[in-house]
């Protein structure tokens, strides 16, 4: 098609040829960026609303000033600020500040009201009305009544809708107005769970008129009575806040009863935590929201920067074994872990404290229980009892015991087959998943490490060849034991010992002493058949500058934002 | 020419449909499924999942989903979001602006110092110049872009002040991305100006130049930089299908909220419908780019003749 005088030269190949090349250069950056976003996603997805905690940042003497714009990094975007139609943790992130919900988490992790005033429950748990305080209203002016309460749920329960938070609302199938003042939740099963699910902010009231007016778009316009309201949303770039003049505060975990001290709040999107150090340290953000262990360490002690560390604790990384479940009747576990001692001996080989002090620099909690620390019927008896310190000499007992015996090249061995096995792991925790590789190498066994993105990782793992897994699993309410029990794969297929039944006594039971009970009960079911081999409960960590004043976590994780201040 | 045009779109029409083809199969190919991808760690049961998939079509035989896709593709509807909702078209055109800032600064940036470096180390063949360009040459092609975007972002916006580190608020948020995804290009270009300028620069009709005694500006601003411009026009044209596909990188070292950014969230979150869109307006921006290289190709080198 192009002809050219012979003598001419002839650029075209060459051009190709180096335009491919550079192509597939880029092509593998992008993978690899890819990955990296991946695993920036895995540490901001999922809820994140948190049970009660403190904050390490020392309480600012100074009294607060008003004024000024607080700039915070967050590593991904929100899809919407529709709550019915998200769970992502970023959107969640922001739900949280425009959004109030009907009932708020304690420091002390009950419940009290915030748009409710108060509530009762029927004696059969299925019943539950909640009494809306007078005269709330929307940050555009519209009321906020029973009216509002009943659009929202019923606009979630709606299958047309097709809310991603329909599940967390478990039994519960209609909502249903009594007076202005007055709803009433109605469930098919009674539910211990109701008020968890109703304190996080997927469950925040939307005004009804503004849904109506904006439809699909709005995600993009969303009205709440939140302490803050949007402002702004460059796509991609940043999302403003400003105070809302119609907030009132309810909650006795934030101090300041008035209008927030911020003029603003801006959410840059930066996907990059080390582009969010460098514009931290450039001084065009004030904060970056969620950083690891390794850039912390960097900070700590650093003149003009603070870290800020959520101690309790949501999350639980703990390492599974491949199970299989048959149509009825028992789930089983796939060889080699069938022997509990095989299971038993995984425990003993690793040396989790100092996995956290080498690998996550101390940002992490030692848990050797499958409730994070910082959820409801978290044990610390039941820690101390259940925890496996590092023996190597009695893994290699208990593996001997099993059958599986040390061959020469240090590969333990059965009826001639090599104890090998296949272990998976997120990208996040690649350089965890090698460490504990290493150190049950060290006991006889061969194991091959697979460190996926999010997305291969939780489509793939059931119908895999893994025998092991490690995975970190975050929820603010004790449910997250039946979360675990049904993820799909591993652990996620157990119904062995009566667990699927201790559980959903749990779910059931309101009394909180006896719910308790029934929660530690389950988790001792899931350790006394070391059905998982718990690691430690990873912490959360803010970096600020320290002009930011009162930059402390509150009780669902999220910064206290109506109490920060910057100083001039 | 005009016969020639019609039937290199004719050929551009098969390619895009067959890329967007690609695309659809590959994407289903990869493990991951979206809806399960919707819930976090926190799925709900199987069968409400089931549902959204059957809403989303995602339970249709891959030909029909497909055929679907084609038809509403062709109808100028890429489809809505799987997760904001969103239509597609409006999500790329509300970023696209900011990546084609992004790559025409990276263009103009790349020409400048690979014509402005070829043209010195040809002038100084064999000697220190044109070795230190070789050296700096090599290393522009060999350093990752975003290892690259992160020592501009500690010396231009950490050290100096002198730029912003991240975001695309300002035209001038786009000036570190930009330099950090031109100089590969400018290494490449660099290197094919010098061979050519050499080539040309020992040829008879430079020679009658300078023996003429014209000033050594006209000689090579005129005579030998006319020719130089074919084999760096090409290169540089084939060069922006590059650079859209290093703002992937490059947008997310940055926080540049462009089309890059979009896609590889997308990609993670496997929002199908917006990375079809994402790949499908790369891959129709590279068809067209190729397309208007050809054609100016025969401009600038009368030489060159079509036959449709």
């Amino acid at each position: 098609m192009v002809k050219k005088d012979a003598s001419s030269s002839s650029p075209r190949p060459e051009g190709r040829r180096r335009a491919r090349a550079a192509w597939r250069r880029r092509a593998r950056l992008g993978v690899l960026a890819a990955a990296l976003l991946l695993v920036l996603a895995a540490c901001g997805g999922g809820p994140t609303a948190q049970a009660p905690s403190g904050s390490e940042a020392a309480p600012s003497e100074a009294a607060p000033v008003a004024g000024g714009t607080l700039t915070l990094a967050m590593t991904d975007e929100p899809d919407t600020l529709d709550p019915a139609h998200t769970v992502a943790g970023p959107s969640e992130g922001i739900f949280y500040f425009i959004y109030d919900t009907l009932v708020a988490r304690t420091a002390d992790g009950g419940f009290e009201g915030d748009l409710a005033s108060d509530w009762s429950v029927s004696d059969d748990a299925k019943t539950w009305t909640f009494h809306l305080r007078p005269g709330l209203v929307f940050s555009n002016g519209d009321p906020l009544d029973a009216d509002a309460v009943v659009f929202t749920f019923q606009r979630i329960l709606d299958p047309a809708t097709q809310a991603p938070s329909k599940g967390f609302l478990g039994p519960v199938e209609s909502v249903e107005k009594v007076d202005d003042s007055t709803v009433v939740f109605h469930l098919a099963a009674p539910s211990a769970l109701l008020l968890d699910n109703l304190a996080i902010s997927y469950f925040g009231i939307v005004d009804p008129k503004a849904v109506q007016a904006e439809g699909d778009g709005y995600g993009r316009q969303p009205v709440g009575s939140g302490p803050f309201m949007l402002k702004e949303w460059a796509t991609g770039d940043h999302i403003t806040l400003v105070p809302n003049p119609n907030h009132k505060e309810f909650r006795s975990t934030v101090a300041n009863k008035g209008r927030p001290y911020l003029d603003a709040v801006v959410f840059r999107i930066i996907p990059q935590v080390e582009t969010q150090l460098a514009a931290l340290e450039s001084g065009e953000i004030d904060a970056a929201l969620s950083v690891q262990g390794d850039k912390a360490e960097l900070y700590q002690g650093k003149p003009g920067f603070q870290v800020v560390v959520n101690p309790a604790s949501i999350g639980i990384e703990y390492i599974f074994f491949a199970m299989e479940k048959p149509a009825s009747g028992e789930s089983v576990y796939k060889p080699p872990f069938d022997d509990i001692r095989v299971r038993q001996a995984v425990g003993y080989a690793l040396d989790v404290p100092g996995i956290i002090q080498a690998v996550l620099h101390g940002y992490a909690v030692r848990n050797c229980t499958p409730m994070p620390t910082g959820v409801f019927a978290y044990d610390p008896d039941l820690n101390q009892t259940y925890c496996y310190a590092q023996d190597t000499a009695k893994a290699g007992e208990l593996l001997d015991a099993a059958g599986w015996t040390l061959g020469a090249d240090g590969v333990r061995q059965k009826d001639g087959k090599p104890l090998h096995v296949e272990f998976w792991a997120l990208d996040a925790d690649k350089d965890v998943a090698q460490v504990i590789q290493s150190q049950l190498q060290a006991v006889g066994f061969q194991v091959d490490v697979k460190a996926l993105d999010v997305a291969t990782y939780v489509s793939t793992i059931g119908t895999s060849g893994m025998n092991l897994g490690l995975v970190n699993v975050g929820w603010s309410a004790p449910n997250i034991l039946d979360i675990m029990a049904t993820l799909g794969f591993g652990f996620g297929l157990y119904n062995r010992n009566g667990l699927p039944e201790a559980l959903a006594k749990a779910g059931v039971t309101v009394d909180e002493a006896a719910r308790r009970d029934a929660y530690v009960a389950a988790q001792k079911i899931i350790l006394d058949d070391a059905a998982i081999i718990p690691l430690y409960s990873p912490e959360g960590i803010s970096i600020a500058s320290d002009k930011v004043m009162n930059f402390k976590f509150g009780p669902d994780s999220h910064i206290t934002l109506p109490d920060v201040w910057l100083k001039r | 020419m005009g016969r020639y045009v019609l039937a290199r779109i004719g050929v551009a029409v098969p390619t895009l449909v067959l890329v967007s083809f690609c695309v659809f199969l590959m994407l289903r190919l990869v493990p991951g499924d979206p809806v399960r991808l919707m819930f976090g760690m926190t799925p709900p049961p199987e069968s409400e999942m089931a549902l959204l998939r059957h809403e989303l079509g995602l339970d249709e035989p891959l030909l029909a989903q497909y055929a679907a896709f084609l038809d509403r593709s062709l109808h100028g509807d890429l489809g809505v979001s799987y997760r904001s909702k969103e239509p597609v078209a409006s999500m790329i055109a509300d970023r696209l602006p900011r990546t084609l800032r992004l790559i025409g600064l990276s263009l103009v940036l790349a020409a400048l110092l690979g014509l402005s470096f070829g043209i010195l180390a040809a002038l100084h063949s064999g000697r220190w110049p044109d070795l230190a360009t070789s050296a700096l040459a090599v290393v522009g092609v060999s350093i990752p872009q975003f290892w690259l975007g992160l020592m501009l972002i500690l010396l231009f916006a950490v050290r100096l002040h002198w730029l912003p580190a991240a975001g695309s608020a300002t035209p001038a948020h786009a000036v570190l991305p930009a330099t950090t995804l031109a100089l590969g290009n400018a290494a490449v270009l660099a290197r094919v100006t010098r061979s050519a300028m050499v080539e040309i620069l020992g040829q008879d009709f430079v020679r009658t130049a300078w023996a003429k005694g014209l000033p050594p500006a006209r000689v090579v601003g005129v005579h030998v930089l006319k020719n130089v411009l074919i084999p760096f026009l090409t290169l540089a044209g084939l060069q922006l299908g590059d650079l859209l596909s290093g703002a992937f990188v490059v947008e997310n070292v940055f926080g540049y909220a462009g089309i890059g950014q979009l896609g590889v969230y997308a990609m993670a979150q496997r929002d199908f419908p917006v990375t079809q869109g994402v790949v499908l307006l790369a891959a129709t921006g590279y068809v067209l780019v190729n397309l208007v290289v050809d054609v100016l190709y025969g401009l600038v080198d009368p030489r060159i003749r079509y036959d449709a």
